[in-house]
């Protein structure tokens, strides 16, 4: 599998996707710099984690207006696979690639821990490796990490399987208690129709080896190259 | 001319920051806040002289940039 990460000014995740994605496909995968209008031909783009051009006027509002967008934008019309995390997520939103948006938490306050996650959908490209239901164990580390979207679109979301992953208590279930942040209906990633663009709060890209206290996240990467291959 | 942006959160959309402004209003007592919303104010100096033709202009730059649609409103004025 063929991939690329994307750094933005004040991308700060975007070394440990790097090397996420070079441990887990076992091929080195290609920069972008936020100002490319040309891009590799990859299978997978990702939008890291960070706080692009300082948050300013909204989380992800400048990444998402780069130079580099409109090619990012004509991979996800030919079906390429795109993954955003946490700032990434916030660009995806802002780019309209995904619906609603990510609002400061409910609590004001950042928050950073390992919190539960369910596989909500795991017949998507980014889960197939997890079993329906399964719960795992995902770093979280946000300041605006609250999903918002109007009641039309959380039905769509939640009656097309478009919900990959909600934070749960550690028996999976979504209680008030579980959700770090204020989500609505504790949602913590969600795909586009078509099922080739996810976005996700937490870091899957943390936790993929024993060095880093675990390797939860490893599935969601071996989803995407079990899809691919 | 200059444009005056005001960028507002649509009804319905939860505002945790004017909560806690609220919160902290109370505190010092200033009763009878009955609720805050937060929003931005942007300033925007242009050079077009016709007037019809800068609210056109910044009408596009809140769609494209300055609001996101999906949780903000925004009104412009101009003078």
């Amino acid at each position: 599998m063929k991939s690329a990460v994307v750094t933005f000014p004040a991308s700060n995740c975007d070394r440990d996707m790097f090397v996420a994605l070079e441990k887990i496909t076992g091929k080195t995968p290609h920069h972008i710099w936020h100002q490319d209008s040309e891009i590799p031909d990859v299978d997978l783009i990702a939008l890291p984690g960070g706080f692009s051009f300082g948050d300013y006027l909204r989380c992800g509002a400048m990444a998402a207006r780069s130079p580099t967008i409109r090619a990012i934008r004509e991979h996800a019309d030919r079906g390429g696979y795109i993954i955003g995390v946490c700032n990434g997520f916030q660009v995806l939103t802002e780019m309209g690639l995904l619906p609603g948006a990510l609002m400061r938490n409910a609590s004001l306050k950042f928050v950073c821990k390992t919190v539960h996650l369910k596989v909500e959908n795991a017949d998507t490209a980014f889960t197939n490796q997890y079993k329906q239901g399964q719960v795992i164990d995902i770093p979280v580390a946000h300041h605006d990490g609250n999903y918002f979207a109007d009641d039309d679109t959380l039905a769509e979301l939640e009656d097309t399987g478009r919900i990959a992953f909600r934070y749960v208590n550690k028996q999976g279930k979504a209680t008030m208690d579980a959700n770090p942040n204020g989500s609505q209906h504790n949602i913590a990633g969600i795909i586009n129709k078509r099922g080739n663009i996810l976005g996700m709060m937490p870091h899957p890209e943390r936790l993929i080896e024993d060095a880093q206290g675990g390797t939860d996240g490893r599935g969601f990467f071996e989803s995407i190259m079990n899809k691919i291959n | 001319m200059k444009a005056r942006v005001h960028i507002t959160l649509k009804n319905g959309v939860l505002d945790p920051q004017g909560k806690a402004i609220q919160h902290a209003l109370d505190a010092l007592g200033f009763n009878g806040v009955d609720d805050v919303r937060q929003g931005k104010y942007i300033e925007i100096d242009l050079n077009e002289t016709d007037r019809a033709k800068a609210e056109v202009n910044v009408e596009e730059m809140c769609k494209k940039l300055l609001a996101n649609m999906v949780i903000e409103n925004y009104s412009i004025d101009i003078e």
